[in-house]
C-alpha cells in the first residue's frame, strides 16, 4: 500500500525515460474566482493579476494564469502556507477551487516543446507570437490542455487534468525526438 | 511568412524560362529567418477565421522513407494576410476520340519538357483557341520535337514568322486516329457560325498532338474564402471579382495575363466520345442526355453524370461541361454559374489528417486515482465514455454470471466497495448559487442545508431529462454537484445558462472531477465497516443521517463522506483526493477483510439499480423522456420556475399515453427477457400491431432469483399485472412477462435509512 499520507501522481509507477519530459510535482492549484474583487485584491494576495486574457504574472513564488473574464488559475507549492492568502481571497470577494490534485503538469524545455506540441495542437506557439508569460488554453489529441510560457524562456509547461495525465505523458513521449 | 509551392522545386510555370530569377528569390527567402521555404506543399484548402489546411509530401518522393517518419505532414495554418498565387490550369477541347494516348495540354507537354527532360513525341500538331499555343512552338523544337501544323479555332490569326509550320486558321480537330497510339487527326473547316462543316476533312499524320483550349484561373482557395466570380468574356473563363479579407489574388488566379481565348465550339457526331472529363469518363452526349431528361442546373448535372466528381475536382473539365451544358441550352456561358469549389484541391491522404492520433493515441484514455488497484484485482474493464470502468472482477474458474451475482449478494447481504470516480463532479461558488440551483433543477434548493445533500433532475429547455445527480451543500456558498458520467454536456448546459440566460448570477463553475478519487461503500455492513477505520468521523445514523454529509479524515487522509446510495442499501460515499485515492482503496479493503469486503463493478451497480428501480441516463432517459415519465412527476415543484418548465405544458407531453418506467418479470419466472426487445400485447405478430413499449436494462437478479426487466411501456402504470410479449425478432425469442411496479427491492426504503 502506499504511504496514505503521500501524495501519489498520476504517473506513479510509470517509466520516465530521459529527461526531457519532466512532470512538476507538489503543486498548489486554485481556480480562482473574482470577477468581483473589491480594490486593492492583487496588493492583498501578493500577486497582481492579469487582466489582459492569456496572460500571467508572478510574484512571491505564485503565478497567476488568466483562464476566463474574472478567473485565474494560481500556481505555488504546495509547501507554503497558503492559509492567509485564502483567508484575503474569501474575505475580498472571491471563491477558490481546490485543483491541486485535478492536474498533472508537464514541464519541457521551450524549444522542443513547441515541435512537440505543434504535431497535435493548433496554438501558435512560435516566440514572436506566444511571448514570455503567455498561457491559453487549447487541446492535444482531443484531451483540453492548458500551455505556460515561463522562466526565462527557458521552458513550456503543459497541464492536463489528472485522468488523462498517463495518456498525454504517452503521447509526448511518443512524439518526443528520439534520445 | 510562408512560401508553399506544390512542386519539388519552387518557380511554378516560371522554371524552365526564368531560372536565375528563381535562383536568386530562393536565395534572398532561404536567408531570411523568418521566412519557411515548404516545397512539395499544396494549400489544399481555405477554412473560417484565415485557417489554411496544407499537406506537405515529405515521404512520398522517396525510395524508403525514413523509418516512422510521414508520407504525409498536415499544416494547420492561421495567416493575416495570403497571397494566392495559384496560377491557371489548362483546358482540353473538347472533340471525338480526345483521350487517345498522344493527345496532350500543351502545358503538360512543356513541363514534360522543361521539369524532367521527356520529349512526349516527335512530330506534334497544335490545335488551340489561343495565343499561348504559338508560343510554346519554339520551345517544343528546341526539345527536338518538329512541329508540324497549328490548328487554330480563330478566324483571324496574327501572321507569325514560323518557319515550317502550317498555320491552319479558322480549323478545328474533329476526330484522331491511331491503334497504339495517335497517327493521326480528321480536321475540318468551321462555317461561320463556328460549325465543323464535313466536307472539309483532311488528315494529317503525325504522333503528338498538343492542345489548348484556353486557361482557367485556380480560384479555388479564393472561393472557399467567400470570394466571388464573375465570367470575363477575353479569356472565357470565370475570375475573381471581389475582395477576399486577408487575401490577395495575383497573376493568373487572378485572371490576368492568360491569353485571349475564343469561345468554345461545339462539334458535330456526339455518336463517337468526345470526353469532357477524362477522368471520369463523362462526354459531350452524357451532357446532352441529361438536358434531355430534363436537367438544367450545373449543380444537379454534375452529380447525375459524375462530372467533374473524381479526385481532381473537375481541373480540367468543369469548364468545358459548362460550356456544353450551354450549348445544350441554348443558354450563353456567362449565366451558367459554376458548382462549389470544394477542398481538398488535391488528394490529401486519411494519415496525413489523422496524423499522430492512431494507435494507442486514437481516442483519450482516463484513469481513475484506483484504476491500478482494479487492474492488479484482475477486473474484466469496459468502456464508460473515455474512462474504462471495472465490469466486474472474476476469481479464478469463475463465469462473468457468478462474478456478478457475487458481487450483487456481496452489496445486498454484507458490504463491497466500487469506484465511482468517474462520475462528474463540479464545484460551484458563489452567493447566488442556491438561487441557481433552484432554476436549473425541477425540485427546491433553496431550503438545502449545509451538511446535506439532496437529489436531483434537471431538464433540457424542452422538457426532457438531462442528467441527474446529488449536491450536497459544503458552505454558505460553496457546493459540490455530482453528475452522470455525462458530466461535459452538464457543465456546458449550466455554463450556458450562466453566461447567456442569467448572466447576473453569481455562480462560479469549476470541473473538479479530477481533483477526486471518490469509494462507494455500500451494504448493510457498510457502517459497521467504516467504524472499524481509524477516523474522527461519527458514522452513527443520528451523526450522519441518510443524506447528510460530514469531513473528517480517514487513515489520517482528509475525507469527504457523503451517506448517499445508489444501490438502495445503506451506503456511504468517500471522497478523498485524488492523490490519495489509491491508498484509500487499499485500505478499505485491507481494513474490509474482517469483513469479507469486496470490490464490485458496474454489471453489478447495474442489476442493484435495476433491483431499485433506479433509472439512468440512456438506456431509461434516452432524451424523449420526461420526469413523470420515468415516475418522478412528484418531483416537479408548482413553486418555482425551471428550465424545461415551460415545455411541460406542450400538449404532446401531457401524461396520457406517454411511455411510462415499469419493471417487468418473466410469467414462467425463468426466462431471461431479451434486452432491447420491442413489447407487445400480442404473442403473434401476424399484422402491423401498435407497440406498448420497449424493454430498457434487463438483468437477473440473485435476490429475488430471477429475471428482471425495466422498460418504458404506454401508460405503463395504469398496466401493473398486465401481461405483454416482450419480442426478439433478432434473436427469435418471445417471451411473456408481466408488468410490475419498477421497484422490486424494499420499496418503503427502509434499508438505506438503517
Amino acid at each position: 500500500m502506499p504511504d496514505p499520507l503521500t501524495r501519489q501522481s498520476a504517473l506513479a509507477g510509470v517509466p520516465q525515460p530521459g529527461d526531457l519530459i519532466q512532470e512538476r510535482t507538489g503543486l498548489w492549484i486554485q481556480r480562482l474566482y473574482a470577477p468581483d474583487r473589491r480594490p486593492g485584491f492583487g496588493h492583498k494576495i501578493g500577486l497582481d493579476l492579469p487582466e489582459q486574457a492569456n496572460r500571467s504574472t508572478f510574484a512571491n513564488d505564485l503565478h497567476g494564469l488568466w483562464v476566463a473574464p474574472g478567473e485565474w488559475l494560481l500556481v505555488g507549492a504546495e509547501t507554503t502556507d497558503w492559509h492567509d492568502l485564502m483567508t484575503h481571497v474569501a474575505e475580498n470577494g472571491g471563491a477558490l477551487s481546490e485543483l491541486s490534485h485535478a492536474r498533472t503538469v508537464f514541464r519541457i524545455a521551450a524549444v522542443p516543446a513547441r515541435d512537440i506540441l505543434a504535431k497535435d495542437c493548433p496554438l501558435d506557439l512560435r516566440p514572436s507570437t506566444f511571448t514570455l508569460g503567455h498561457c491559453a488554453q487549447s487541446i492535444l489529441v482531443g484531451v483540453g490542455i492548458l500551455v505556460h510560457y515561463l522562466g526565462d524562456g527557458t521552458h513550456i509547461d503543459i497541464y492536463v487534468a489528472r485522468s488523462y495525465g498517463r495518456f498525454i505523458h504517452a503521447w509526448l513521449q511518443d512524439a518526443a525526438p528520439p534520445s | 511568412m510562408c512560401l508553399a509551392d506544390e512542386g519539388a522545386r519552387l518557380g511554378g510555370s516560371a522554371l524552365g524560362v526564368g531560372d536565375e530569377i528563381i535562383a536568386e528569390t530562393i536565395a534572398t527567402l532561404e536567408s531570411l529567418d523568418n521566412v519557411t521555404l515548404l516545397r512539395r506543399t499544396t494549400v489544399f484548402g481555405k477554412y473560417d477565421d484565415h485557417l489554411y489546411g496544407l499537406v506537405d509530401r515529405t515521404g512520398d518522393h522517396l525510395a524508403s522513407p525514413p523509418k516512422g517518419g510521414p508520407r504525409q505532414v498536415l499544416w494547420q495554418m492561421r495567416t493575416r494576410r495570403a497571397v494566392l498565387a495559384s496560377g491557371a490550369i489548362e483546358r482540353p477541347l473538347v472533340f471525338a476520340n480526345n483521350d487517345r494516348p498522344g493527345v496532350m495540354l500543351t502545358s503538360a507537354v512543356l513541363r514534360y519538357l522543361r521539369a524532367y527532360g521527356v520529349r512526349p513525341g516527335k512530330r506534334a500538331v497544335i490545335v488551340c483557341d489561343n495565343d499561348s499555343a504559338y508560343e510554346a512552338v519554339g520551345i517544343l523544337t528546341t526539345g527536338g520535337i518538329e512541329v508540324a501544323a497549328i490548328i487554330d479555332h480563330r478566324h483571324m490569326t496574327v501572321q507569325r514568322g514560323l518557319p515550317g509550320v502550317e498555320i491552319l486558321p479558322n480549323h478545328a480537330v474533329i476526330d484522331t486516329f491511331g491503334a497504339q497510339g495517335l497517327n493521326g487527326v480528321s480536321i475540318a473547316q468551321l462555317d461561320v457560325h463556328g460549325d465543323a462543316a464535313p466536307s472539309s476533312r483532311q488528315r494529317i499524320a503525325f504522333d503528338l498532338l498538343c492542345v489548348s483550349g484556353g486557361f482557367t484561373p485556380s480560384v479555388h482557395l479564393y472561393s472557399q474564402g467567400g470570394g466571388k466570380l464573375a465570367f470575363r468574356e477575353n479569356i472565357q473563363s470565370l475570375a475573381p471579382k471581389s475582395e477576399v479579407p486577408g487575401m490577395a489574388v495575383a497573376g493568373a488566379a487572378n485572371g490576368d495575363f492568360i491569353p485571349d481565348t475564343a469561345p468554345p465550339i461545339a462539334l458535330p457526331g456526339a455518336r463517337r466520345k468526345q470526353f469532357i472529363d477524362l477522368q471520369n469518363d463523362v462526354t459531350a452526349g452524357d451532357v446532352e442526355l441529361a438536358t434531355r431528361e430534363g436537367y438544367r442546373s450545373v449543380e444537379h448535372v454534375k452529380r447525375y453524370i459524375t462530372l467533374g466528381m473524381g479526385t481532381d475536382q473537375g481541373k480540367t473539365s468543369n469548364l468545358n461541361g459548362i460550356a456544353a451544358l450551354a450549348t445544350a441550352l441554348a443558354k450563353p456561358l456567362s449565366n451558367m454559374g459554376v458548382t462549389t469549389y470544394r477542398a481538398p484541391y488535391t488528394p490529401v491522404t486519411i494519415g496525413a489528417l489523422a496524423g499522430r492520433e492512431v494507435g494507442a493515441f486514437l481516442a483519450p484514455a482516463r484513469r481513475t486515482p484506483m484504476q491500478e488497484c482494479h487492474e492488479q484485482a484482475g477486473a474484466v474493464f469496459v468502456p464508460a465514455g473515455l474512462w474504462q470502468r471495472p465490469h466486474y472482477y472474476p476469481r479464478p474458474g469463475e463465469a462473468m454470471a457468478d462474478a456478478v451475482n457475487r458481487e450483487v449478494l456481496a452489496v445486498r447481504g454484507n458490504v463491497a466497495i466500487v469506484d465511482v470516480s468517474t462520475l462528474g463532479r463540479i464545484d460551484l461558488h458563489g452567493p447566488d448559487v442556491a438561487e441557481f440551483l433552484n432554476h436549473i433543477y425541477i425540485n427546491g434548493f433553496k431550503t438545502l442545508a449545509i451538511g446535506m445533500c439532496r437529489y436531483g433532475v434537471m431538464l433540457r429547455d424542452d422538457g426532457m431529462i438531462l442528467d441527474d445527480g446529488t449536491v450536497a451543500r459544503m458552505t454558505e456558498n460553496h457546493y459540490i454537484m455530482t453528475t452522470t458520467t455525462n458530466a461535459g454536456s452538464v457543465i456546458a448546459h449550466l455554463e450556458h445558462y450562466l453566461q447567456v440566460i442569467w448572466p447576473d448570477f453569481r455562480v462560479q463553475l469549476t470541473s473538479i472531477t479530477d481533483q477526486w478519487a471518490v469509494a462507494a461503500v455500500a451494504g448493510p455492513r457498510s457502517r459497521e465497516m467504516l467504524q472499524s477505520l481509524d477516523s474522527n468521523i461519527e458514522f452513527a445514523n443520528q451523526a450522519l443521517p441518510f443524506m447528510a454529509w460530514r469531513g473528517g479524515h480517514i487513515g489520517g487522509i482528509p475525507a469527504q463522506v457523503f451517506r448517499i446510495s445508489f444501490s438502495g442499501e445503506l451506503a456511504y460515499e468517500i471522497a478523498v483526493q485524488a492523490g490519495h485515492g489509491h491508498a484509500l482503496w487499499e485500505m478499505l479493503l485491507a481494513t474490509g477483510e474482517e469483513f469479507d469486503t469486496i470490490p464490485y463493478g458496474t454489471e453489478a451497480l447495474t442489476t442493484l439499480r435495476t433491483e431499485k428501480g433506479h433509472f439512468v441516463m440512456g438506456p431509461e432517459a434516452d432524451g424523449r423522456v420526461t420526469a413523470d415519465d420515468i415516475g418522478l412527476g412528484a418531483m416537479l415543484s408548482a413553486k418555482k420556475n425551471f428550465v424545461g418548465r415551460r415545455s411541460l405544458r406542450l400538449p404532446g407531453l401531457a401524461p396520457q399515453g406517454r411511455l411510462n418506467l415499469v419493471g417487468l418479470v418473466p410469467v414462467d419466472g425463468t426466462s431471461p427477457i431479451p434486452p432491447g426487445a420491442i413489447l407487445l400485447d400480442q404473442a403473434v405478430a401476424d399484422t402491423a400491431p401498435d407497440k406498448a413499449g420497449h424493454v430498457t436494462t434487463s438483468v437477473f437478479s440473485p435476490n429475488l432469483d430471477k429475471p428482471i426487466a425495466l422498460a418504458m411501456v404506454h401508460d405503463g402504470r395504469q398496466r401493473l399485472g398486465q401481461v405483454l410479449w416482450a419480442h426478439s425478432p433478432l434473436d427469435h425469442r418471445i417471451v411473456a412477462v408481466e408488468v410490475t411496479n419498477p421497484v422490486f427491492v424494499d420499496p418503503q426504503g427502509d434499508r438505506l435509512r438503517a
